[in-house]
């Protein structure tokens, strides 16, 4: 056994508390170790250089690099050995920066533990086995899943760099809550302008796959090759035949009766339905839960609305289909839901009428909503108004510490409509602190304050009702003194939560989540659309309150990593996987409740355990929990753990 | 109860239900475990000693692809069973189990924790009956005393694996215990405490307090303050008894919801 190691400076990040000579001094006394070096910088084309000239010249078996965590580098000394004509799995790792050099401050014992951590890893390094990947095929199609804006950027992306995409949304219509929208911040687009295009781009396009109303029922496969169950559920409307026209709604018996979704339930909708003018698909939808047909099986002599249909497009005979599709991506763009402030108690939200959610209000605005866009609460037009922001964001109690990043803009926004639409409104603006940290809006928060909305630090303690008038009470903390407020409109800066809809998909396709429920990307700063699970991308809402530009970002983003994953004929699957020993393994099957990537299938016809290895992450959850023994993790074998251990203790 | 106990059998394997009984026969003056499949021999059925059933009954069903058996089972060997199945070891649609309990001196003999079956088929079971707290000395001691106290005992270690061999929850086909990585071969006593450590490891949530290991030792050793200790922390950090119904999951193998 040849071993060379090379343990790395890193400028001074290293040496400067550790003897770097003394441990290379010590290193070499050992019998399996050839050659031991040091560098400055061993990450640099030199420092690689060197180790790839030793791998030649010297014959090495097994190379050790004593540097940073291998988290950071193993993928580059990996690729140097393997350039080098090394397997990359014959390299080791010493992390003697994060896990010595930072930690420390005595040089002498810091060094002392730098050899003892270098000499473990040259006792792994020997028992190391050579590792080789295997080639996957890649099945060139996406699956996006949700139809907001992240989800119809990313479809468009990639359907525009030629690969097929099937967009699944939920609801009858893509448009995700942009489209409930009436005006954006901060440079006031109206929504329906900028997103109406897009979605018609999207039914439109030959590369799209459009299916609405309907839901991922499960997604079995890895990273290439996914096999995907989708549940179209049943319109009872012929999608094929109906154009749109609408006589059906107008005639149906419950229209104006049952509360619109879409509209917030601030406005009326029948049992058939649009969500709203600007659908796409513009096909109609029977409510199953409120259609007199579908619950009653009679709708008075006959349904009106097959009477007032010309195309003939209503089947109550529908019932729910199931489309099996393969595809090689999958971008989760679930989106986020709006915080329920009924717990915030003090609100009274839900006690009275004028008390409101952001998106109602948004509703409002709406030309084609419950008023028709006229600034009317209540059939009212409110002149004393009063925004609590942060109503379920920044939020220990109610456990969502986190900022919702849009709350302190789209109130800025609504604030600035409502002045718009009543100019002699009284507004104010209760904040707990202004966070204007995107492009333009700062600038937009100062124009709004110089319409004369006043802001006020401190927010809304109760909001309570005397004499038929509400009147909030807050604290200034600027001035340090309470106030009161009347109000004839309470709006609630409601933050977001991750949707529901978004667990089901969570737990088919195994994805972690953060501390605040979002999906959890694979890092922070570096792999934000990443997931840890290859092949799922994150876009949108879904992975953390989001503005639209950063959605739409996003979006592009994770579209590109699902094209450039689909763009390979052919990708190399990781070797560090579990493998079963069937001769040893007892069919206890605990390792198969373990897993968390269900990557085990039982043979029955043998007894024995068998695990897939394109879809085990090699967690090593199995490996450890098998009482016989009988699961072998490639490269964190036992026995070279053990030599690690024994080395060091 | 023996004879009462026959004439229950008889009647069972004349119903034609299943294709024998699991028992223990005397042979000799020695009883050895033994499948019945005739009504003539239950004449040669004995009840003592004890001996562990479910092993028996683990490897009979792996015998034979699809028949039924009826079991005489204590209270341990039911538990034994319960537990052996939640690890497929052992298919209970497969076993009907012929309950009978224990009387109070090998109840005492064992500081059994429930000397008798679920449902008991002949025989009354002990009523009242409260099992002596073998882990109080233990519990009592001061740390290092706890130390020296294994020290001792596990230094006189045989490695004859006999407790592993009549433990009824062993069921491996290659034992940890054999593996050189952890039990370096031809070192005796075993290195302290790795053998016995890893046994401890293994009967975590498992151990079904039957005290087969114990009897076994040719030393002595008191392995059943080990495993009482381990079976009361499985119950105070997470609320498990071993032994219980099917129902009740082993808290050591379900795994968090991923958050
Ligand atoms: C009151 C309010 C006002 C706002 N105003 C602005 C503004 O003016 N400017 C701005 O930049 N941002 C604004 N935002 C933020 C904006 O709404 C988000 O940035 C944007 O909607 C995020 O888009 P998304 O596609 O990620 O999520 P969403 O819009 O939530 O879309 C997600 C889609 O996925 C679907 N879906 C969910 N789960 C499933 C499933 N399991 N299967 C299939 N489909 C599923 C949903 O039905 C939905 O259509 C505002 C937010 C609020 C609350
Ligand atoms: S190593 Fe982890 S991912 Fe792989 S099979 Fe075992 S438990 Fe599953
Ligand atoms: S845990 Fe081990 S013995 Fe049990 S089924 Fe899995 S591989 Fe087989």
């Amino acid at each position: 056994m040849k071993i060379g190691v090379y343990v790395c400076h890193c400028g001074v990040n290293i040496s400067n508390t550790v003897d770097v000579q003394k441990v290379i001094s010590e290193v070499s006394a050992l019998p399996t170790v050839a050659v031991c070096r040091d560098y400055q910088y061993m990450c640099s084309d030199p420092g690689q250089e060197m180790i790839a000239k030793d791998i030649r010249e010297l014959g090495l078996d097994r190379v050790v690099v004593a540097a940073c965590s291998p988290r950071m580098h193993e993928p580059t000394f990996r690729g140097a050995v393997e350039a080098a004509g090394m397997n990359p799995y014959c390299f080791e790792m010493a992390n003697i920066r994060e896990q010595c050099s930072w930690v420390h401050e005595d040089k002498e014992q810091a060094t002392r533990k730098a050899a003892d951590l270098v000499k473990s890893s040259v006792a792994r390094a020997a028992l190391l086995e050579p590792l080789n990947s295997t080639e996957v095929p890649v099945t060139h199609a996406a699956l996006v899943i949700g139809g907001g804006i992240a989800g119809i950027q990313t479809a468009l992306d990639i359907a525009n760099s030629g690969y097929p995409v099937y967009l699944v949304e939920k609801d009858p219509s893509i448009g995700g809550h942009m489209a409930q929208f009436d005006k954006t911040f901060p440079t006031l687009d109206c929504a329906a302008c900028i997103l109406t295009p897009k979605m018609v781009d999207v039914a439109r396009h030959p590369n799209i796959e459009l299916l609405t109303y309907s839901e991922v029922e499960s997604i079995e496969g890895s990273v290439g090759n996914f096999h995907v169950r989708i549940r179209k559920k049943p319109r009872y409307v012929n999608v094929s035949l109906c154009t749109g026209c609408g006589s059906c709604a107008t005639a149906c018996r419950l229209v104006g009766r049952i509360p619109s979704e879409f509209d917030m339930g601030l406005g009326k909708r029948g049992a058939i339905y649009v969500p709203f003018p600007q659908a796409v698909p513009l096909r109609y939808t029977i409510d199953p839960e409120k259609c007199l047909m579908l619950k009653h099986g009679k709708c008075g002599t006959s349904p009106k609305c097959v009477d007032a249909c010309d195309r003939d497009a209503i089947d109550f005979s529908m019932t729910e289909e199931i489309l099996e599709v393969d595809v090689g991506a999958i971008v989760v763009a679930t989106g986020y839901k709006e915080f329920d402030p009924t717990i915030k108690r003090e609100y009274k939200y839900g006690t009275f009428k004028n008390v409101m959610t952001g998106l109602e209000l948004e509703r409002i605005f709406a030309p084609s909503g419950p008023t028709g866009g006229k600034a009317l609460i209540n059939g009212k037009v409110p002149k004393k108004i009063v925004f609590v922001s942060c109503v379920g964001s920044r939020d220990k109690r109610i456990g969502n510490p986190y900022c919702s990043r849009v709350c302190c803009m789209y109130i800025a926004k609504q604030a600035h409509l409502l002045k718009e639409k009543i100019p002699d409104a009284d507004i104010t603006v209760m904040y707990t602190d202004m966070r204007a940290f995107g492009k333009g809006y700062e600038e937009f928060y100062e124009r709004v304050q110089k319409e004369g909305i006043k802001y006020r630090r401190g927010n809304a303690a109760e909001v309570y009702e005397e004499d038929g008038v509400l009147h909030v009470r807050a604290e200034d903390t600027l001035m340090g003194e309470p106030y009161e407020l009347e109000a004839d409109l309470v709006v609630l800066g409601t933050g977001l939560e991750p949707s529901d809809a978004a667990d089901a998909i969570g737990h088919m396709l195994h994805l972690s989540r953060s501390a605040d429920k979002f999906f959890l990307e694979a890092h922070p700063k570096l792999r934000p659309v990443d997931t840890v699970i290859d092949g799922v991308f994150l876009a949108g809402a879904a992975q953390g309150p989001k503005d639209i530009p950063d959605t739409v970002a996003q979006a592009s983003g994770a579209a590109s990593h699902v094209v450039n994953l689909l763009s390979k004929d052919v990708i190399l699957a990781e070797p560090i996987v579990a493998e079963v020993n069937t001769d040893v393994c007892a069919g206890c099957r605990i390792c198969e409740i373990l897993c968390p990537y269900d990557a085990h299938a039982f043979d029955e016809e043998r007894n024995v355990m068998t695990i897939n290895k394109a879809i085990c992450k090699g967690c090593g959850s199995c490996a450890a929990a098998c009482p016989s023994g009988a699961i072998a993790m490639n490269h964190f074998r036992d026995s070279q753990i053990v030599a690690q251990i024994l080395e060091v203790i | 109860m023996e004879q009462e106990l026959k004439a229950h059998l008889k009647k069972l394997m004349a119903s034609g239900d299943v294709a024998g009984i699991i028992a223990l026969k005397s042979e000799r003056g020695m009883a050895k475990p033994y499948l019945f499949a005739d009504a003539s021999e239950l004449e040669c059925l004995c009840l003592t000693p004890k001996y562990p059933m479910a092993s028996v009954a683990r490897l009979l069903l792996d015998e034979d692809g699809a028949a039924r058996f009826a079991i005489v089972c204590r209270g341990c060997d039911e538990r034994a069973l319960r537990e052996l199945a939640k690890r497929h070891q052992v298919d209970l649609d497969r076993l009907v189990i012929v309950g009978i309990p224990c009387d109070e001196e090998m109840a005492r003999e064992c500081a059994c924790p429930e000397p008798f079956p679920s449902v008991v088929a002949v025989g009354t079971k002990l009523e009242q009956w409260e099992a002596e707290d073998i882990g109080a000395a233990y519990r009592a001691m001061e740390l290092d005393e706890k130390l020296a106290f294994w020290k001792h005992q596990l230094e006189k270690c045989n490695k004859c694996y006999g407790c592993r061999n009549a433990c009824p929850m062993c069921f491996c086909k290659d034992c940890e215990l054999e593996n050189a990585l952890w039990v370096k071969h031809g070192r005796l006593p075993p290195e302290f405490p790795i053998y016995h450590m890893i046994r401890a490891f293994h009967l975590a949530g498992k151990c079904i307090a039957c005290g087969e290991c114990q009897r076994a030792c040719p030393s002595d050793i008191p392995l059943m303050v080990l495993n009482t200790l381990l079976r009361e922390d499985m119950e105070e950090l997470f609320g498990y008894v071993s032994g219980t119904g099917a129902d009740a999951e082993n808290p050591l193998y379900t795994k968090e919801e991923m958050q």
